[in-house]
């Protein structure tokens, strides 16, 4: 969506001072120098086939006007496009460091041979040639080819960066589309009814924090995930909020599902009969032993009175549910005091 | 009580959503006095030195740096500002990061108004915080028996710690925590307090490990 050019990008992290892009020469006519520069190089190498060399400092100059010309805009053009890339810069200064010295060497050991006055008539012309060329292809190599590639690879991997950026931004606007953008135009229409409208709130803000925190990496074969959305479950049709903390996990095994459904009727029952608004739920998997915890500050009930609120929830669905599995429940509560229900069950060896 | 009202808790808000900075202020403003606020980590850096507010609510979450940048540079300077950590976070090692960086207390923004008052104070008098959730979190992180502790008076909880703690994750608050065990409130209080000490210095490696463990999920 938002790709950028490759050739913005290397500029792009340069503080403005640097980029003086006014006092620059354009590329255009650099391009064109480099293209005089072959001809020109060319033309050299006709005239060195074809003509006696003239002394050594007058060739010294020749050879280097010639080779400047064929490296020096092409040098200069891949110096600007890696500018403000501090390593690509000093591989550079390396680079055409060591084609000076080369170049440098080359000469004085030329000179040396000249004023020394050994050896063959052409050899000091010679050398002082093949060094200034050895440095100009090395600087070829070095600061025009090498660049070249690096940034080629730099586009592939700023491109590809870029192909995952948008891939992942379109998953997220997909998300957010079926999920947020959803309710929102729901409770847009369903202001009248503030009941609804805390309970879309609720069930959008379950669904995202459970994508945005991994809960999609619960598989559903986990204690914390089933009660995750037996809590979920209760807070949509009561309208109630389950504040859920849990401590380890472990598989949803008969025994498991067993607490979980006991649960799930304990927060039914919070919900429905406690009069508040809030109800805690504590689970904790450890020492061979789960433990969860339902709990409420509501109205509480007398255990003495048979029949109580929770009808026949109580005796069948929390306390023969968990002594059918080998587990045990604790009910406190007193009229005003509020209800905590424990449940406790051997962990299964899984 | 009467003393509180005398000179009210001076607070200052750090939270990158201007929404919900006003949402706090609007919520504890009669018992509180919201000095400041501040939207990343450079200016709540620099509004705690200019205002030395007595508790900073401080979210997890921060441009530039998080929530514990602010700890780290502010309680180099100025240890006596207390922090209360808050976020809708449910990642346990952002969390745990900040208790170990130095906050007092962590919360989940949905708290109510009075319940956030009462974090402030408890932190504002020096005493810890710790909602069901953290409670959890430590519980979590602490669970398990490492082969060698490096330092057992550090890396393990007490019978006791542990108890109060599943309570505080059940929601019950110190008071009913207290009538529950039959100590005293400021036993539970001892209790969190030696908790809080041994998230901060304990080396146990296991608890980075698991916060990072978790995070990966």
């Amino acid at each position: 969506m938002n790709r950028q050019t490759p050739s913005a990008g290397g500029t792009r992290d340069l503080p403005p001072p640097l980029r003086r892009a006014g006092s620059r020469l354009r590329p255009g006519w650099v391009v064109l120098l480099g293209g005089v520069g072959i001809g020109v190089f060319a033309a050299f190498l006709w005239v060195v086939e074809h003509t006696t060399p003239p002394p050594l400092p007058v060739l010294v100059v020749i050879v280097l006007v010639v080779v400047g010309l064929l490296v020096g805009p092409w040098a200069y053009l891949a110096a600007r496009r890696l500018d403000g890339d501090a390593a690509a810069g000093r591989i550079l200064r390396r680079v055409l460091a060591g084609g000076a010295t080369l170049a440098g060497t080359g000469v004085t050991v030329a000179a040396a041979i000249a004023i020394a006055g050994t050896g063959e008539p052409g050899t000091a012309g010679a050398v002082a040639m093949f060094s200034i060329l050895v440095a100009g292809v090395l600087a070829l190599v070095g600061v025009v080819v090498l660049p070249w590639l690096f940034l080629l690879t730099r586009t592939v991997t700023r491109e590809r960066a870029a192909r995952v950026r948008a891939e992942e931004r379109a998953e997220v606007a997909t998300h957010l589309h079926d999920s947020v953008l959803q309710t929102l135009t729901l409770i847009q229409k369903r202001t009248g009814d503030p009941g609804e409208m805390v309970r879309l709130a609720r069930h959008a803000e379950r669904e995202l924090r459970g994508w945005l925190y991994g809960a999609a990496a619960l598989d559903p074969d986990d204690l914390v995930a089933a009660l995750q959305a037996a809590a979920g479950e209760v807070e949509d049709r009561f309208g109630v909020s389950v504040e859920l903390v849990t401590v380890g996990s472990c598989r949803l095994d008969e025994r498991a599902r067993a607490v979980v459904g006991a649960a799930g009727e304990a927060l039914t029952n919070a919900a429905k009969h406690a009069g508040v608004a809030r109800v805690s739920v504590f689970a904790e998997v450890g020492d061979g032993q789960m433990v969860v915890v339902v709990r409420d500050r509501g109205r509480g009930f007398d255990e003495a009175v048979s029949g109580g609120p929770g009808g026949r929830g109580i005796p069948d669905s929390i306390l023969g549910r968990m002594r059918r599995q080998g587990g045990a429940t604790t009910i406190r509560t007193a009229p005003g005091a509020g209800t905590e229900v424990e449940l406790r069950m051997p962990v299964g060896r899984a | 009580m009467t003393g509180q009202q005398q000179r009210r808790v001076r607070v200052l808000v750090v939270d990158d959503h201007s929404l919900f900075r006003s949402g706090v202020r609007t919520e504890i403003e009669p018992a509180m006095e919201v000095v400041g606020a501040a939207a990343d980590v450079a200016a709540a850096i620099s509004q705690v030195r200019a205002l030395q507010p007595d508790v900073v609510l401080l979210d997890v979450h921060l441009p530039g740096g998080g929530g514990r940048a602010v700890l780290d540079a502010v309680l180099a300077t100025h240890p006596e500002v207390r922090f209360l950590a808050l976020s809708v976070s449910d990642a346990a090692e952002d969390v745990i990061g900040v208790i170990r960086g130095g906050a007092r207390g962590y919360v989940v923004k949905a708290i109510s108004g009075p319940e956030l008052c009462e974090a402030i104070r408890r932190v504002h008098a020096g005493d810890v915080y710790f909602s069901p959730k953290l409670a959890g979190f430590v519980l979590d992180a602490f669970s398990g028996n490492p082969p060698a502790p490096l330092d057992p008076e550090l890396d393990q909880l007490t019978f006791r710690e542990r108890e109060v703690l599943r309570l505080i994750a059940s929601g019950y608050t110190y008071k009913e925590a207290a009538a529950r065990l039959h100590i005293s409130a400021r036993t539970v209080e001892t209790h969190v307090s030696a908790v809080l000490r041994k998230l901060q210095l304990s080396n146990r490696r296991e608890l980075s490990r698991w916060a990072a463990a978790r995070n990966l999920a």
